[in-house]
């Protein structure tokens, strides 16, 4: 590295899945130079996909760091926990942290995550709805959960989280009504006919839905105990509580987007690196190869964080040892794993219906499964699958579950 | 510690089912309750030449070097033994989210009744006093066999590089 700043550490912002995967890898690889890690959350990571799990009960809060067989001290030399970049100087190859100190890097990575956001939901006043992504997210649900047996909570969105939220609140026998715009639930990943079925095993389950309805607006009851909602069909309903899970923006409030590109996350090559020299991004952060679509964008999953993350590692070992990086980072596709009680939903690729598509639907009295296929030269093509079983030990049906893999692999073969 | 691998030669198999039940055997595998094989024979038929050919292929989890699995697993239910490589679930961990089952281009993971996963985890109980994995031993013909990664790599190869002769 001839640009003066080799000697400066390695700067990692975040301490989530993509950076402790690049931290690993960046050791692995060879890396052995200084190496500061920057989080706004406390000096253990954690896992966001594990939080409704304990907010639910069915995991203890410690098992929400599923890195305690790892050894950081052994790998960073300086952790700076509870703390927040508000600039990063490229020029300079500064970050500025909210206490003023500036850390100087060699290489730097974005790896800060996302947080939730909520368009379209109107001011609450006094009250603050749940979210679910941090730890203190995760403490708040549980101790509403538990506080209050049977509360009735208004989970607005039905993505992916909102139903992890709604599985936690029926594992504390909360009353759970599901909101969302949409006329189906998992409007971008599941099939409406799959997403209808859904709806309906959820119903059986205790679940309550108000879809293609939106928030107009929330009153809090005199005793701030409960919030009367009212819905954009002029309903009026009481709540006790309100989680948001609407989806979610990257957290880069720290980055210029005049300077870098940027979409709806920080642009990046097969090697993670961005538009800025020496500047990387991973994870939920990231705005990397879709394989489906041929298109750059966020996908964020635990696994694609894992693999940008080591990716990313590898790539700044490599440059910084003067070696061309060789761990590409190949894309990936959309997919996704949700269970609710004994209710299994599989997806991966995309099943909308379009022209030249073929779908294929398959119901059994404990599943509803679709295929989405494409000609491609001679041969129907997978490009996209919903799987939805009630999972039981006692129905050996579900040979459609245990093969999800291998469709997945189906649809990746076609676009590797 | 050498490192060693499990490996399968279909040449070998004459999908006799010795190694599932060992398999069983060795992990109080109880299929007639709810218990769950790690170990699976597949018999694929093809027409070469006219001719019907069998072969039979003896599956279980492959422990891959780049495996998708322990990528995928949010839990930190999964972890790759350093020793001898095999990929093993910590079952107290896992929540049973199916990430693992969806990340596997094989199909390996599966569930059982208190909804965590199982699967092979390379006989690590022997392998770690020296003993090979139990199907290995069992197996009559030598298909499966439990080999130096490097030595098994060099077979492979050899094999491989015939093709061009
Ligand atoms: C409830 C829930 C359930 C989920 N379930 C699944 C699932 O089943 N399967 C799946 O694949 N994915 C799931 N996800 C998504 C998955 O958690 C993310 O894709 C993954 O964690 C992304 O990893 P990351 O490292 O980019 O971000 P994170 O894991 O969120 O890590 C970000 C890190 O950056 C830190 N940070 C944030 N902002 C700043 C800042 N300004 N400055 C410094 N540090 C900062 C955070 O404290 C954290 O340490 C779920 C997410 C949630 C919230």
């Amino acid at each position: 590295m001839e640009n003066g700043f080799a000697d400066r550490p390695v700067v990692v912002l975040g301490f989530g899945a993509a950076a402790v995967s690049a931290i690993c890898s960046l050791r692995e690889c060879g890396y052995d130079g200084p190496l500061t890690v920057v989080t706004n959350a406390g000096p253990e990571p954690y896992s966001p996909v594990l939080t409704s799990y304990y907010a639910g009960g069915r995991i203890g809060k410690e098992q929400c760091f599923p890195w305690k067989d790892v050894d950081f001290s052994d790998l960073i030399d300086d952790l700076l926990f509870q703390q927040t970049p508000v600039s990063v100087d490229f020029a300079a190859h500064e970050v500025e942290l909210v206490d003023g100190r500036r850390v100087g890097y060699s290489k730097l990575l974005v790896a800060t995550g996302a947080h939730p956001v909520a368009p379209g939901f109107p001011e609450l006043g006094a009250y603050r709805p749940h979210a679910l992504r941090t730890m203190e997210d995760a403490d708040r649900l549980y101790e509403a959960l538990v506080r209050k047996p049977h509360a009735r909570v208004l989970v607005s969105g039905t993505s992916m989280v909102g139903l992890k939220v709604v599985e936690a609140c029926l594992d504390r026998k909360a009353d759970v009504t599901m909101l969302g715009r949409s006329p189906h639930i998992l409007r971008v990943s599941a099939h409406p006919v799959v997403a209808e079925r859904f709806e309906q095993l959820l119903e059986e389950r205790g679940v309550t839905f108000r879809l293609s309805q939106a928030v107009e607006r929330v009153e809090d009851e005199s005793d701030a105990s409960s919030y009367v909602v009212r819905f954009s069909n002029g309903d009026e309903e009481e709540f006790d509580e309100v989680v948001l899970a609407q989806g979610v923006k990257p957290n880069l409030e720290f980055m210029d987007s005049g300077s870098v590109e940027m979409g709806d996350g920080l642009v990046v090559d097969s090697f993670m690196r961005t538009s800025v020299p020496d500047v990387f991004a991973a994870g939920d952060v990231a705005q990397a190869l879709d394989l489906s679509s041929g298109k750059k964008r966020v996908i964020g999953l635990w696994q694609n964080a894992v693999q940008q993350g080591r990716c990313a590692g590898a790539a700044i070992a490599a440059e910084l040892a003067g070696r061309v990086p060789m761990r590409r980072y190949p894309g990936s596709i959309p997919s996704n794993t949700i269970y609710v009680q004994d209710v299994l939903f599989a997806s991966a690729g995309s099943v909308a219906e379009s022209e030249g598509r073929i779908i294929e639907t398959i119901t059994s009295p404990q599943s509803t499964s679709v295929f989405a296929y494409e000609r491609k030269g001679s041969k129907d093509q997978l490009v996209g699958f919903n799987v939805l079983a009630v999972v039981s030990p006692d129905f050996k049906n579900e040979s459609l579950v245990d093969d999800i893999g291998t469709y997945r692999r189906a649809i990746l073969n076609s676009y590797l | 510690m050498t490192r060693k691998t499990l490996c399968f030669d279909s040449k070998k198999c004459v999908g006799c089912y010795a190694c599932t039940v060992a398999c069983m055997d060795q992990n109080d595998i109880d299929i007639v309750g709810d218990g769950l094989m790690y170990r699976h024979i597949a018999h694929v038929e093809s027409k070469q030449a006219g001719e019907v050919r069998i072969v039979h292929i003896s599956m279980a989890c492959m422990h891959c070097d780049n495996a998708e699995c322990l990528d995928a697993c949010p839990a930190g239910a999964l972890r790759r033994d350093a020793d001898s490589g095999a990929v093993f679930v910590r079952r107290e961990l896992c929540i049973g989210c199916h990430a693992c089952a969806m990340a596997c281009p094989f199909g390996i993971p599966r569930f059982g009744r208190d909804g965590t996963m199982q699967k092979c985890d390379a006989c690590y109980a022997r392998t770690r006093f020296g003993y090979d994995p139990a199907c290995v031993e069992i197996c009559p013909t030598g298909a499966l066999s439990y080999e130096d990664v490097n030595e098994a790599t060099a077979v492979r190869l050899r094999r491989f590089s015939k093709s061009f002769a």
